[in-house]
């Protein structure tokens, strides 16, 4: 015989082999036994937990030629190896999702007429009935509510909310159960028996927790593993075959954050993706391994890691904060995304990585806040925390007197000058500001705002800041001359310079001019990676 | 033959084994990166199962089964692939009822076979359509012709939508005991779960940057730059590699080089007449290979810096000086910069009017180079 996958060669074959749905197959055993069948049937359950398996055992159960209806068909008479077979004229089993419209359906009750040959029941299995067509439910439902006699149909599907639910009300539904770690274990190991394979239990464990629930996947991934012909399962090879990261691993690179070494996180990044490793699998572990820790510093207990691991994870979760866990934790799930839709996976990761060895360097909010107020004179963590009223009291004080200076503008002593130098001109432009302001605000602006090249005999000469200041003020000319003229008791020309090529440097400010100025907020940046818009 | 497909020693193993002992699964699940050889690994797979020859050598490419089935044509067979074809266009057998739609599918067949590296467009969006699969089921229920075991390879299952692929599942469960299904994808997570549980999972890996080196030199006899440097584009596909090797995208590299210069020079008019060469989104596709060259660029000049031998555009190094000495804070910008073109990358994927985003990366690089 060729060769059969494990999940094929050990497909359950009798009510015990079905592994942990217990409510369900006690239920089946009972109706079997009291003589209550009903004539339908909905499976529901995740893949690979015994659905098709069990319907299939069910129908044994009834049509075994020996003694059936019993809990335990042999499995060796005729109608027990057809259905095995899937050859039987009785159990007809049917793909429900390339058999899905109005017709497929037309014909199969058709067939229901012809009552049964040599068994006691007609049983119609329809896997992946969810596909079925809305026309197809519709034209069922009649038949499903009052088939003929003696016809039984067992539905199995992975999505039990895309079928109708008037065919749901006319069955009796079982939703099975994902299979837990330690039964699918248990099944592991009287198959590595059967197949003469030795094992280990760690690496059991590993496959089992792979698994996710599926008994189908864990022999799948059994499969694979002896496919790489190996003799012996060890953890080891679980862990190459399938790119599971040790655990170690975790823990060296976490150390490694806490020591602020981007270099060494790097290498062991590389090193796992040399062995072959899968990046985002990867990521996975490393967010579950920093799950675990976050649990751990919640003081809840985690039944995920083994015992050895818990005292050095204890010891690494003191160089961490809450919020920093948490920020990686974020971090990496943006990665998986970003990662998901690059065309340079790799890049993605290393940046991220050192983006996380920067984390030690990064101040919290609260320290942030105290740097700017400390710079500032200003307590801003106070100011959050006064009552609002108070707050709008004091703007309402500042902008009173604000609007006072503005209105009640100091009288400046005009100066008595024959020659207008630079010096003069500085000392008195708030001033001329001032008169400009009443005059028309905008200009003023813009001549606050200008520089001034030179002063070249009667001639001012000044350079705005952009394309638009040198427009306005030219435009304004004579205006700004007037005032000029009145405040120095002089006859000056004003003369407006053509805009130097815009300065980047103050329209995006570097990180540099923000170091310079605000270091604590340069750092913030640098950390955050914020630019300024 | 499985010597062809480089830096996918793993999976080959895994496959040769089988082959030797025996041991064939049902259904097989290549996935991996796009361009590192899933199918032509699944058609070796194929050809060594079904080999004539008597040494171990299998496949060995000569004898009549493998010679079929290096054609594509052997009866025994059935290849699925994403396309555009509809129920009404084929019959039963699979076979095209028009003639037009068979001479598309002839000249797709053609090009996989002579030219795999080229990408072959079809003119409607294409897709594993139901008729397909049920082809495929006939197929698989007829005895085999002259093989010892009826293979179907399903190019790019992830192309399959859920009516496809729900369709499928019976068949891969258990199929009959004399077939063999394989699976290609390089997105295994957008397939069913309900699909991935019943396929034994066979993993593909980007190709290390000096295999293709090597193939490309070998095989295509480039110079020491071209291949170093096709093989830093590629990201380890050795598809888009060879593609490059072959329609030689030395257009693009000009622009580049033309990019950067009016960069150094800010000179706003002439980028203007640069850019109007990306107006439509027809030069979508040249815009994302300039982007990928500008990504090469960047680590250029970090690779100035640190470590110049491992520089790319070793035939510019001036104007890599140029560009690192016009703003030396490698460390900061370089990365950042990267990240910026990844995602312009991932924009131009999105549809976004290349025109602004060739204009956004023009300010983003003046602003960082002046």
């Amino acid at each position: 015989m060729s060769y059969l996958v494990l999940a094929r060669k050990y497909r359950p074959q009798t009510f015990d082999e079905v592994y942990s749905q217990d409510h369900i197959t006690e239920v089946l055993k009972n109706t079997i036994e009291l003589d209550r069948t009903a004539h339908a049937y909905l499976f529901t359950g995740p893949r690979g937990v015994g659905k098709t398996s069990l319907a299939r055992i069910f129908a044994k159960s009834l049509n075994c030629l020996n003694g059936g209806p019993t809990v335990t068909p042999c499995n060796t008479c005729q109608n027990c190896t057809e259905i095995t077979q899937g050859i039987s004229a009785d159990v007809m089993e049917i793909d429900g999702a390339s058999n899905t419209s109005v017709d497929d359906i037309r014909n199969l009750q058709k067939e229901l007429l012809y009552s049964t040959t040599n068994s006691n029941f007609k049983i119609y299995i329809i896997d992946e009935v969810h596909m079925l067509s809305k026309n197809a439910f519709n034209a069922l439902l009649k038949t499903l509510e009052e088939p003929p006699e003696s016809v039984i149909f067992i539905f199995a599907t992975t999505e039990p909310h895309k079928v109708l639910p008037t065919i749901v009300s006319r069955c009796q539904r079982f939703d099975f159960k994902r299979i837990p770690i330690p039964d699918i274990i248990d099944r592991l190991h009287s198959i590595c028996q059967q197949e003469g394979i030795e094992a280990e239990e760690e690496a059991l464990f590993t496959i089992a927790k792979k698994a996710d629930g599926s008994m189908r996947d864990a022999l799948s991934l059994m499969d694979q593993l002896l496919a790489y012909g190996h003799d012996k399962i060890t953890l080891e090879n679980v862990l190459s075959v399938f790119g599971i990261v040790h655990n170690d691993v975790y823990l060296e690179i976490m150390q490694a954050l806490a020591n602020k070494d981007a270099s060494s996180i790097l290498k062991q990044l590389h090193s796992i993706l040399e062995k072959g490793n899968d990046i985002q699998e990867f990521i996975n572990g490393l967010m579950d391994f920093i799950r675990n820790m976050l649990l751990l510093k919640m003081n809840l207990e985690v039944h995920e890691i083994p015992s050895s691991l818990l005292e050095s994870l204890q010891k690494l979760n003191k160089k961490f904060s809450e919020n920093e866990l948490l920020y990686a934790i974020s971090l990496l799930i943006k990665t998986k995304t970003d990662i998901k839709t690059s065309s340079n996976p790799i890049l993605i990761a290393e940046m991220s990585f050192v983006k996380l060895a920067k984390l030690a360097q990064m101040t919290s909010i609260d320290k942030l806040l105290q740097q700017v107020s400390q710079n500032k004179n200003v307590d801003v963590s106070r100011l959050a925390q006064q009552p609002a009223s108070q707050n709008v009291k004091k703007l309402h004080k500042q902008t009173q007197q604000i609007k006072k200076q503005i209105q009640e503008p100091e009288p400046v002593a005009k100066p008595n000058i024959s020659k207008l130098t630079k010096e003069i001109y500085l000392e008195n432009k708030p001033a001329l500001v001032n008169k400009l302001r009443k005059e028309k605000m905008v200009v003023a602006n813009y001549f606050s705002q200008a520089k001034l090249a030179n002063i070249r005999r009667n001639t001012v000469s000044l350079i705005p800041q952009s394309r638009l200041g040198y427009d306005m003020l030219n435009e304004s000319k004579q205006l700004i001359e007037a005032v000029l003229n009145q405040h120095f008791n002089l006859s000056l020309r004003l003369e407006v310079q053509k805009v130097e090529k815009a300065k980047s440097a103050i329209a995006n400010p570097k990180l540099e001019d923000i170091k310079k100025e605000e270091p604590g907020i340069a750092e913030f940046m640098e950390a955050t990676d914020s630019i300024i818009t | 033959m499985f010597r062809k497909i480089k830096g996918q020693d793993k999976a080959i193993s895994i496959l040769k084994q089988a082959v030797e002992e025996d041991k064939i699964a049902q259904a097989y699940l290549f996935y991996g990166p796009k361009g590192v050889g899933k199918f032509t690994t699944a058609l070796y797979f194929a050809m060594a199962i079904n080999c004539f020859a008597e040494d171990d050598m299998k496949p060995c490419g000569k004898c009549s089964s493998c010679q079929k089935f290096l054609k594509l044509s052997h009866p025994d067979l059935t290849y699925v692939f994403p396309s555009p074809f509809r129920k009404d266009d084929i019959d039963t057998n699979g076979n095209l009822k028009s003639d037009k739609n068979d001479e598309i599918y002839k000249e797709f067949l053609k090009n996989k076979i002579e030219t795999p590296w080229k990408n072959f467009y079809f003119s409607s969006n294409i897709e594993i359509r139901i008729p397909f699969i049920r082809v495929l089921i006939h197929h698989l229920s007829l005895t085999a012709n002259e093989a010892r075991k009826k293979v179907v390879i399903v190019e790019d299952a992830d192309m399959m939508n859920t009516n496809t692929a729900n369709a499928f599942l019976k068949t891969l469960e258990e199929p009959p005991v004399d077939a063999v299904i394989i699976l290609t994808t390089s997105k295994p997570n957008s397939l069913l779960p309900t699909v991935l549980s019943r396929c034994q999972k066979i993993p593909f890996y980007s190709v290390p940057r000096h295999l293709i080196e090597q193939e490309l030199k070998e095989s295509r006899f480039l110079d020491d730059v071209q291949a170093k440097m096709y093989a830093r584009i590629s990201n380890g596909n050795m598809e888009k590699a060879l593609q490059l090797a072959e329609e030689g995208n030395l257009e693009t590299r000009t622009a580049t080089i033309d990019f950067l210069k009016i960069v150094l020079q800010q000179n706003d008019y002439e980028f203007l007449q640069f850019m109007s060469k990306y107006r439509t989104s027809k030069n979508q596709a040249e815009l994302a290979n300039l982007i990928s060259y500008l990504i090469i660029w960047l680590s250029d000049i970090s690779y100035f810096k640190y470590n110049p031998e491992n520089m790319v555009n070793l035939d510019y190094d001036k104007l890599v000086e140029q560009l690192y000495l016009s703003n030396q804070n490698v460390d900061i910008y370089v990365p950042k910069l990267i990240e910026f073109l990844e995602k312009m990358l991932r924009k131009l994927d999105g549809h976004v009017n290349p025109q602004l985003i060739i204009t956004e990366i023009y300010n983003r690089f003046c602003r960082t180079f002046q």
